[in-house]
């Protein structure tokens, strides 16, 4: 039972990590990125690529560089759509299922895993403890951005008025690159940490998004203990359902939620980011 | 016709309705006041575009603050929109067609704002003026019995606004309705309107005969108390 | 523009393709290129639908293939419970009901907001069928009773219901319902203000695209003799339809009926030579349509302030 809560912390805490992502970038560029969860899973087949080559030190900082530049090429796709926010999100979508079929192509249906640290230290799973230092440690990372470095600032300053800001002279494209960016790097940590967890296959990014999207709108945006709270909720529902119902309970949560909190109260939905069209 | 009784709205820190109480009969009503005193409000309370947290709004003897915007239209409160709003991607014909089946009242409308000969055309090689007058062909075309101009005259060169105000004028003697209309400058309503309500931060400032309320926006405006005619972007 | 939109001549090709379709079975044709054609004209069907209820109000529905799906579990649950006649007209009640689930964010939520929480619905049918597969039959799917056994008789069948629903909502972009549905889109304050009855106009069209869907996924689940959650994967339905309502006047509904067939038939050509692309290809020429719009400066889901 121990192992349960433990194991439902972690998850929590990459589902938190992967939801601040997301957040990130839906408030500084009012860009609804679909491809999100394609973009967490992908870092992931890299490495479980390069690690058959290099070892680990060396595969998963250059996997995670990788999916980097490639986030940097789709923000460039999706900030030519933006100003057409249904226009951006199917375009979106043809991303994720643009890498969804790529990966199909190369790594096939079948299911994968990484395996970094096997072991345990002290009873625990290596794996488990590299999870929850690295989803700790992003976390902190980010709250001491967003509160005390200049980008923090401006990226707060576009996300609160884009013309203001650029009244200001802070340079609004730019500072969406680097959003996107940070996100980026915030989907592949929570991918290298989750999958040794969950072995995935190309289809799940649509699971991934699903669950970054019920944490993002359950919790609600710009509050961190608000996403704190629904990534928690959602791991431990998911645990328990899993033990409880069975498998297809787990992946039926986020999604009842989510559509329920979407028809409650949509307009908590994505906060002040994202206009009514 | 209309009669609002102490209707409040605020948004957050800002009181945009102050306890407002305005009868309103058929007759052509100018609403002057500077920027964010509250006059879109007003009119949004009215339409049912915005909720009053308090008060009232009786029309034609119903109290309809719960009514839907629907509601209200049926009833004949038509309205048009600060920034110009028509449907863009239908033709001028189109857009009257939309709200109404009847071929008649197409071509009434049409007919009667002057844009008849322009009905095949896209409106987005309309002029400002010719988009207003769309927007009002689209009212009549709703039967009014109140129409709501929110600046109508905004953006306009002066014969365009001169031959808006007349459109307005005579709409408002054949139909034999209520007519109320926003603006920053007197001046565009002091040949139009018999009446003027002034407001300033939520609150009527003063409600008066034309003639008067030309000299207290004079009085007001050496006072350095109130911005008539402040310019905007 | 509007009304005015497909004007007859532009019908022509459309015509002219339809009348050859209803002669091909006389040049004996093979039974798979029979189940081929009949595909083919289905999906045209699915995605002239699609683009008059949905794309034409703005509404992006991502969750189409939720509809989609939930009707062919609809006919094949009745099809194996009561006979023909009454199965199929229990259809039609069953697959509103499950429906309805994705009117509620139509009524609730609009732009984005809409296309994000009807993009998840049909990610709930595969573990809703995977937790009752006595009723959904799992993964797998289930079973379609067959009613007609000639690929030549069920051809015809495809082809009248694609002609009844091409009719249909050719007669429908006739009505003022077709230019309410583009005032929605353009701008729903102002239809609201204009005594649009936006629910209304709402409900309808859900209730008429549901029903239709329904009478096109009669013969689609005979041809294809499953009803699975595969159906629900935004692929092909979904990707397909957003792609063919973009290739020419968006809204239009006829023509993203052969834009629908054409990409059809390139999907039945993936799936035969090289089928592990097959995904690559389709996302990167969506891509391709909707990079094509922009550039070309007709894109247009924009609702305009
Ligand atoms: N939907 C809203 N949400 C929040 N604040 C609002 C809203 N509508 C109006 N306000 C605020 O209420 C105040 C009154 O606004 P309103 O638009 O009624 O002013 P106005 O008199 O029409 O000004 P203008 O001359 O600029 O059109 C303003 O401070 C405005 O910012
Ligand atoms: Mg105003």
């Amino acid at each position: 039972m121990l192992e349960v809560f433990l194991f439902s912390v972690i998850v929590g805490l990459v589902y938190m990590l992967m939801a601040i992502g997301f957040n990130l970038v839906l408030g500084v560029s009012r860009i609804v990125n679909l491809a999100y969860g394609a973009q967490i899973i992908l870092t992931s087949y890299i490495a479980s690529t390069l690690l058959n080559f290099i070892p680990a030190v060396v595969a998963l900082p250059i996997s995670v560089l990788l999916s980097l530049v490639i986030g940097a090429i789709l923000w460039l796709v999706l900030w030519i759509f933006r100003k057409d926010l249904i226009l951006s999100i199917v375009v979106s979508i043809a991303v994720a299922l643009l890498i969804e079929g790529v990966l199909l192509k190369i790594y096939g249906a079948r299911l994968i895993s990484l395996v970094i640290a096997p072991g345990d230290i002290m009873g625990i799973s290596a794996q488990w403890i590299i999870a929850a230092i690295s989803s700790i440690a992003s976390l902190l990372a980010f709250y001491l951005m967003m509160s005390r470095t200049m980008i923090g600032k401006r990226m707060a300053a576009v996300a609160e008025n884009e013309d203001l800001a650029r009244y200001m002279g802070i340079n609004v494209r730019v500072t969406s690159m680097l959003s996107f960016i940070i996100a980026s790097l915030f989907a592949s940590i929570a991918s290298i940490a989750i999958t040794p967890l969950y072995a995935i296959y190309p289809h799940v990014g649509w699971y991934y998004l699903t669950i970054v999207l019920a944490v993002v709108i359950v919790g609600g945006l710009g509050s961190a203990m608000g996403a704190l709270a629904s990534s928690m909720i959602l791991s431990f529902t998911q645990s328990l359902a899993a033990y409880y119902i069975g498998s297809p309970a787990k992946d039926l949560i986020p999604l009842t939620i989510l559509i329920s909190v979407l028809l409650l109260r949509p307009e908590g939905i994505f906060g002040r980011g994202v206009r009514w069209a | 016709m209309l009669e609002l009784r102490s209707v409040s709205k605020r948004f957050g820190g800002i009181v945009a309705l102050d306890n407002i109480s305005l009868k309103i009969d058929r007759e052509l009503v100018g609403i002057i006041g500077p920027n964010g005193s509250g006059k879109t409000t007003l009119f949004n309370t009215i339409t049912g575009h915005v909720k009053p947290d308090r008060g009232s709004i009786l029309f034609m003897g119903s109290d309809i603050a719960r009514a839907s915007i629907e509601d209200r239209v049926r009833m004949g409160i038509l309205r048009t929109f600060q920034q110009p709003k028509i449907f863009w991607s239908l033709s001028v014909e189109e857009n009257i067609e939309g709200v109404t089946r009847d071929r008649s009242v197409v071509e009434y409308a049409l007919k009667r704002t002057g844009l008849w000969e322009k009905r095949q055309r896209n409106p987005r090689t309309l002029t400002l003026g010719e988009i207003r007058r769309l927007e009002i062909a689209r009212c009549l075309a709703l039967k009014p019995k109140l129409l709501l101009l929110d600046e109508p005259f905004a953006g306009l060169i002066s014969s365009a606004a001169a031959e808006l105000g007349e459109l307005i004028n005579d709409i408002y003697r054949e139909l034999g309705i209520g007519v109320i209309i926003i603006e920053h400058k007197i001046s565009h309503l002091s040949r139009l309107a018999k009446r003027i309500v002034a407001m300033n931060a939520g609150k009527i400032v003063f409600d008066a005969p034309v003639e008067e309320a030309m000299g207290m926006v004079r009085k007001l405006l050496l006072g350095g108390g109130y911005g008539e005619g402040a310019s905007r972007g | 523009m509007g009304l005015k939109e497909i004007s007859y001549g532009e019908l022509i090709p459309l015509a002219v393709i339809l009348i050859a379709m209803s002669v091909l079975p006389m040049l004996g044709l093979s039974s798979y290129m029979l189940t081929l054609l009949s595909l083919l004209l289905l999906f045209g069907a699915l995605v002239s639908i699609y683009d008059f209820f949905y794309i034409r109000s703005g509404y992006i529905n991502l969750g189409y293939t939720f509809i989609v799906a939930s009707s062919a579990f609809s006919i094949a649950i009745t099809l194996e419970r009561l006979p023909t006649a009454l199965a199929i007209l229990a259809a039609f009640p069953l697959s509103m009901l499950f429906s309805i689930a994705i009117l509620v964010p139509m009524l609730k939520l609009r732009g984005p907001f809409y296309s994000v929480a009807t993009l998840l619905y049909p990610f709930t049918l595969a573990p809703i069928a995977r937790l009752f597969p006595e009723v959904f039959g799992g993964d797998v799917g289930i079973y379609v009773r067959p009613l007609l056994s000639s690929p030549t008789h069920l051809y015809y069948l495809s082809l009248a219901i694609s002609i009844g629903v091409l009719s249909l909502l050719f007669i429908l972009l006739g009505t003022r319902l077709a230019i309410k549905l583009a005032m929605i889109k353009d701008d729903e304050t102002l239809a609201e203000s204009s005594g649009i009855g936006v629910v209304r106009v709402k409900i309808l069209s859900h209730v008429m695209c549901t029903l239709m869907v329904t009478a096109v996924m009669i013969p689609y689940t005979q041809v294809s003799g499953v009803a699975s959650v595969e159906l629900a994967d935004p692929m092909p339905v979904l990707i397909y339809a957003l792609m063919a309502s973009a290739l020419y006047k968006p809204g239009s509904a006829l023509y993203s009926f052969l834009g629908g067939m054409g990409i059809w038939w390139l999907d039945n050509f993936m799936r035969a030579a090289m089928y592990d692309l097959r995904l690559v290809v389709a996302s990167s020429l969506l891509l391709t349509i909707y990079a094509a719009r922009v550039v070309l400066g007709v894109a247009g889901t924009k609702i305009r302030k």
